[in-house]
């Protein structure tokens, strides 16, 4: 029963915190706008009979609602408003706001307008791309070119699965139906189990969101706000920077360094991004990756790992918006054999955003 | 391990007035280092270090941090305050507190935060302006002219980064307040001069709390005076909490290494460790997640 609730469902991770089958309306006024990431809330003050009510309603980031061209002004303490949407599943009196209506005007405020969604999407470029830049040396640049800003997002995929599987999962990598849990990739029992654990919660546990802990491994390239690439090529090493998560960045380093646990030479300190190591094979970049620890999840969807993940990853930017992401997972740990994956990541022409996971924390 | 052993080492050390140079193994030996500010091809200042040589990091001096020096040691709390008399003429020239121009309320404000010390910092939040290139376990300067921007890199705190854009733009209008705000840069000479505006209220740009309101406009001024060592100015200017705009820096020094992933939220002794107990109460979210 609950299988079939949620693959009617649940659409949005917002099926982690509000239980899609509980809707609410809410007449109240608002008595504080928190305009910040990762999430605004608009606290409203409700009466319900006789009963004075105090919700929280929460709505996309900032970032994307700003995407959409609202400001913290758009919704002023003082404002009656009715609110729509499903109620949290503690009880607690917090609210998704699906629908926001100022009452003075009859407008949906706060929406996310179809331009900021189309943002966030792969999209179908509509001229030839250019092609790959290189640097003077003839090898592909993976940043942006002198005088041009940009980043990589939209990932073409950003739920993990192995390649040639066929099922479906949403954007953050929620199944549409929990039976196919067992296809998604060559798992060991238990770590199919705990896979089908954390997504039949609707990935509530999920570390990324409960601590703001960095997205870590390949999670990075699955992100909605994106990554920079910065090649700083006098000391042959790589920042990846992340547009959301912690806004957080770690180095590839490509000057030839082996492999050996932590940057500081201590084995024993496993890492949210492990220790990476590139180099160029042709055009494409090939990074190896070990010395992880097991408190995130390395991708979008809860897929488990242990300390014994290894990541091959390999960067090929096709042409100039066209990042083609393909990785091997080998943990014995938790899978049988090694497996692989791929997607693609298009080039956004404009700034890195900043987003901090942390923002509205206390 | 050994990250989390040095992580307490470094945290008391913010305590206790080490300097995290000495921590980490810098020059030592007592000589003076009279290197020069290295330069690139083109003859302008590289901030950062020198292609083939050791690899480094910027550091500050925890207790020179403040943007004002104390009248009387209990001005900070229980924030240790540094009361020697500086020889530097530019240390000797940072404002003393009785020197900073308060509004009553921001002096208010700043009373109340050496006490309670609930540093943003210390909740793994991204710090702002001063206090951001002063995070523990070194700062680096990454400048890329080809793309004109300039990148402030922390390792410890929320290791993040601030991107100052170098490429001639302007503010934007109708900024969003953030903690960082948004940073411009251009070189005057030999000098990195640092503009920024849209700060949020929430911001602590310096680790006592130093008041601050939207209308805080900062100018940082980074001129790398040897190999081994940077000075930073900053020039706060923020009428909601100041009757005057006031200048105020701090040195920070080379210290050779590489910086290092660090997750401020793995395993946060911060609240014990810089802000002295746990009975400081850390309150959870509000109302996420």
């Amino acid at each position: 029963m609950l299988l079939i609730t949620a693959s009617l469902l649940a659409q949005h991770p917002i099926a982690a915190k509000f239980d899609l089958t509980k809707r609410r309306t809410i007449k109240g006024v608002v008595t504080r706008v928190d305009w910040s990431n990762p999430h605004v809330h608009v606290l409203v003050t409700a009466q319900e009979g006789t009963r004075t009510t105090y919700w929280a309603v929460e709505l996309e980031s900032q970032l994307e609602l700003e995407r959409s061209k609202w400001t913290r002004d758009s919704l002023k303490p003082g404002d009656a408003i009715t609110v729509q949407g499903p109620v949290a599943r503690d009880g607690s009196p917090q609210v998704w706001g699906d629908s926001l209506v100022l009452s003075s005007t009859g407008k949906r405020v706060l929406a996310m307008s179809p331009e900021a969604i189309a943002f966030f999407k792969p999209t179908a470029s509509p001229t030839a791309a250019r092609p790959t830049p290189r640097w003077p040396d003839g090898k592909p640049r993976l940043g942006p070119v002198p005088g041009e800003t940009g980043y990589w997002a939209r990932p073409s995929s950003s739920g993990l699965k192995e390649s040639g599987v066929n099922v479906q999962m949403d954007e953050y990598g929620l199944l549409k139906n929990f039976g196919d849990a067992g296809k998604v990739a060559p798992f060991q029992p238990w770590a199919r189990d705990l896979y089908v654990l954390r997504q039949s919660t609707f990935l509530k546990d999920d570390p990324m969101f409960l601590e703001c802990y960095p997205p870590g491994a390949l999670r990075q390239f699955q992100m909605p706000f994106g990554i920079q690439l910065l090649e700083d090529k006098s000391f042959q090493r790589i920042f990846v920077m992340n547009g959301g998560g912690n806004h957080d960045w770690h180095f590839i380093y490509t000057d030839g360094r082996a492999q050996q646990g932590a940057n500081r030479g201590n084995a024993d300190n496993p890492l949210f991004y492990g220790n990476a190591v590139g180099k160029w094979e042709g055009d494409t970049l090939v990074v190896d990756s070990k010395g992880f620890n097991e408190k995130f999840w390395f991708s979008n969807g809860g897929l488990p790992h242990t300390q014994q993940l290894h990541l091959v990853e390999r960067f090929t930017r096709t042409d100039m918006n066209t990042l083609k992401y393909e990785v091997t997972i080998d943990d014995p740990g938790a899978y049988t054999r090694p497996w692989s994956s791929s997607w693609t990541l298009q080039w956004v022409a404009e700034d890195l955003p900043t987003f901090y996971c942390q923002d509205n924390r206390a | 391990m050994m990250r989390k052993i040095f992580l307490v080492v470094a945290f008391v050390s913010l305590v206790t007035q080490a300097s995290f140079a000495q921590g980490r193994g810098g020059r030592g030996g007592g000589q003076p280092d009279t290197r020069p500010a290295p330069r690139w091809p083109d003859g302008h200042i590289n901030l950062g270090p020198v292609p083939g040589a050791e690899m480094g990091l910027w550091d500050a001096t925890p207790t020179s941090i403040p943007l004002a020096r104390a009248d009387a040691a209990s001005d900070f709390g229980l924030f240790a305050a540094d009361m020697s008399e500086p020889t530097d003429p530019f240390l000797a020239a940072k404002p003393k507190l009785s020197q900073i121009p308060f509004q009553p309320w921001a002096r208010s404000l700043f009373a109340a935060r050496v006490l309670t010390r609930q540093e943003p910092y210390t909740r793994c939040k991204p710090s702002s302006a001063a206090r951001q290139v002063a995070t523990a376990y070194g700062t680096q300067f990454v400048e890329v002219p080809e793309l004109k921007i300039f990148y402030i890199v922390e390792t410890g705190g929320a290791h993040s980064f601030r991107t100052v854009y170098m490429d001639g733009r302007s503010h934007p209008a109708n900024l969003s307040p953030s903690s960082r705000g948004h940073s411009i840069g251009r070189w005057e000479s030999d000098t990195l001069v640092i503009d920024t505006v849209g700060f949020n209220e929430k911001a602590w740009i310096d680790n006592l709390g130093m008041p601050t309101t939207e209308r805080l406009h900062t100018i940082e001024k980074l001129t790398r005076t040897s190999y081994t060592q940077i000075k930073y100015e900053i020039t706060v200017d923020d009428l909601g909490a100041y009757t005057a705009p006031w200048t105020s820096g701090f040195y920070l020094r080379w210290a050779p290494g590489e910086s290092f992933e660090f997750v401020c939220q793995e395993n946060n002794l911060a609240p014990q460790l810089i802000m002295g107990e746990d009975k400081i109460a850390v309150a959870p979210p509000s109302f996420v997640p």
